[in-house]
């Protein structure tokens, strides 16, 4: 075991050394500014396992996903050994839409979770009218949404694109949505409050809120161990090789433990208004990532 | 290799049902999920029935209070939010904040069971006509056996209130009986969908589940019908009632009698056998006992020494 993390060690060292990557640097100096020039008056959030500015939060985690937007289909099928299809199916067929649920997919930059929703109501009920508006940040996500719906045989009034932070989704009316997903998003949040509350707003008396998510809690020790050693030594050396972007990877796998944990999330859900059944979770693959749910009801 | 699996179910099955039976064996006076449906004039009513003439002094001085130990101590038994409480039939997974809409939606659910069966898009119905979205039966998170675990514990609820107060007199097989008959009126409803559920509740992951509903149900039964022993009969006694209550409900599925007269009919017969069988299991049991102690008897009185026999 440690002999695989050493090897790990060494190759990580040996492509952090050969390969030079201009970006990485650029990350950096963002930071190091940042805290050199307004460290005392500002509020300061995560990012990773870094310290930023609150303001500066949401520019960096547009820049990393801008950088990775292109690679980001292959790399999570790479990183994930393919398994985040399997929770993401599981997460839709929970969901278990009716044939003519109204849904807003927040983050939902990739396309995943609304192709999903759409193949799970045409393949589920001989004549249905499901939509689903996708809410993405960031342009670049949004486009590979958009191609990657285009390319397929659903008609365009199904799906509508909307470039807004989750944070303030202003141009969206209140009790407006059946159900509200967002998976794999809220961790790159600045303020996961101001997304639950706004979550809470959009939905209709009885909608139902549900979020995909990493989870720093491992059910298993044996697992966590070895979830540890993936996440820390194997991931960023992918995001190096395959999507030449070692930070930005990096990045992810801090951000993961640095997401409240399940039980914690579950409070924050019902602070924000949320009735949640039993826990409010369920863990996937031993708690390497969970999906929580709250009902406005 | 079948054989096996089907030995090593067998065996897992068995387990749960000791277990269950077990408990009450040595606390009996913790069969506390029983409890809550009741309201202390329905209590006064039960206990006056389960208060036979014949019974001992110590009997009834020590009983009510053991048996309801927990309710004529605890200090909010008596205000009215309380014995609401008692009253409605909780859900399987509780909600936080807590709100009456899942139990709204569930109850309102059994109306859709005999169109749309044991299932999400029965929730999903209920849902919508209590006002709410079709996405809204993700309260349930096991969809169906949700709806069944509800269901049974409504039905055991429901059972008790009926029963209480009506079976003043009436002997210990004719108690067991009506309450069989009660029980079973309630599957009416639903008994085309019936088969659906008992294949849902069949799949290993619900078996406990499921097996714990019966076992409450015939302790309840039993409990109402005045049965207090505490011997080994307890356990023959609610292992033969599991079986004649679930061969007859299995029976009732496939019954084309008018009114269902060929399933009480079914009932009857089977209690009789037991009673039957229960005699002649006694019948035996005093003779071997006559036999035994008449052999010590000769040997004894031949010189032989016996530990309780001197």
């Amino acid at each position: 075991m440690r002999s695989i993390a050493r090897l790990v060690h060494l190759r990580q060292n040996f492509l952090s050394c050969s390969v030079t990557n201009p970006r990485t640097f650029t990350t950096t100096r963002v930071i190091r500014n940042d805290k050199g020039s307004s460290h005392a008056e500002e509020s300061v959030t995560h990012f990773g396992f870094k310290e930023v500015p609150e303001k500066k939060k949401e520019d960096l985690v547009g820049q990393v996903f801008a950088n990775v937007a292109s690679k980001y289909d292959l790399m999570n099928d790479i990183m994930s050994l393919g398994i985040h299809r399997l929770w993401k199916n599981y997460f839709i067929n929970s969901l278990a839409p009716g044939p003519d649920t109204k849904l807003i997919d927040v983050a939902g930059g990739s396309g995943d979770i609304a192709i999903s929703f759409l193949k799970y109501c045409h393949k589920t009920y001989t004549s249905s009218s499901p939509h689903v508006t996708i809410v993405d940040i960031n342009q670049q996500m949004l486009s590979v949404a958009s191609s990657r719906l285009e390319s397929l045989p659903y008609p365009k009034s199904e799906y509508t694109l909307l470039l807004s932070n989750a944070e303030s989704l202003s141009p969206v009316p209140s009790d407006s949505f059946d159900a509200y997903t967002i998976a794999f998003g809220i961790r790159n949040c600045t303020h996961i409050s101001r997304v639950l509350s706004e979550a809470y707003r959009v939905l209709k008396p009885g909608g139902r809120f549900m979020c995909l998510e990493f989870a720093p809690k491992q059910s298993l020790a044996i697992i966590e161990k070895l979830y540890d050693v993936y996440s820390f030594d194997v991931i960023p050396v992918i995001g190096q090789v395959i999507a030449q972007d070692r930070d930005s990877y990096q990045y992810l796998v801090e951000s993961i433990r640095k997401f409240p944990q399940q039980e914690q999330f579950a409070e924050m859900i019902k602070n924000a208004g949320f009735v949640v059944m039993g826990k409010g979770w369920t863990d996937l693959s031993f708690g390497v990532s969970a999906i929580h749910e709250g009902f406005k009801i | 290799m079948n054989h096996h699996r089907l030995l090593s179910t067998s065996c897992s099955l068995s387990k749960s049902v000791t277990t269950k039976l077990i408990k009450p064996f040595f606390v009996r006076e913790t069969r506390r999920q029983f409890k809550p449906s009741f309201t202390i004039s329905q209590l006064q009513n039960i206990r006056s029935l389960t208060s036979t003439p014949n019974s001992t002094e110590s009997d009834t001085s020590t009983a009510p209070t053991r048996q309801y130990g927990f309710l004529f101590h605890s200090s909010d038994s008596s205000s009215p939010h309380f014995s609401s409480q008692l009253k409605s039939t909780p859900i399987p997974t509780p909600p936080t904040p807590p709100t009456p809409v899942p139990a709204r939606i569930l109850q309102r659910a059994l109306s859709f069971v005999p169109v749309y069966g044991w299932t999400v898009e029965t929730l999903s119905k209920a849902a919508v006509a209590e006002g709410y979205l079709s996405v809204t039966h993700g309260l349930f998170s096991r969809g169906g056996v949700d709806l069944i675990d509800y269901f049974l514990e409504d039905c055991r609820r429901k059972m008790i209130d009926e029963l209480s107060g009506k079976m003043d007199g009436l002997k210990t097989h004719e108690k067991v009986k009506m309450a069989c008959v009660v029980r079973l009126n309630m599957m009416r409803p639903y008994i085309k969908k019936w088969p659906e559920a008992l294949a849902i509740m069949a799949h290993p992951s619900n078996v406990s589940m499921s097996v714990g509903h019966l076992a409450q149900l015939v302790d309840d039964i039993w409990y109402l019908a005045g049965d207090k022993s505490a011997d080994m009969n307890w356990y023959s006694k609610r292992t033969e009632l599991a079986l004649i209550y679930s061969s007859t409900e299995l029976y009732m599925t496939q019954d084309k009698s008018p009114n269902f007269e060929a399933t009480f009919k079914f009932l009857d017969n089977r209690l009789t056998d037991v009673m039957r069988l229960g005699k002649a299991i006694s019948e035996i049991g005093t003779f071997v006992d006559f036999a035994t102690k008449s052999a010590i008897g000769i040997l004894a009185s031949k010189g032989l020494k016996f530990p309780g026999n001197r």
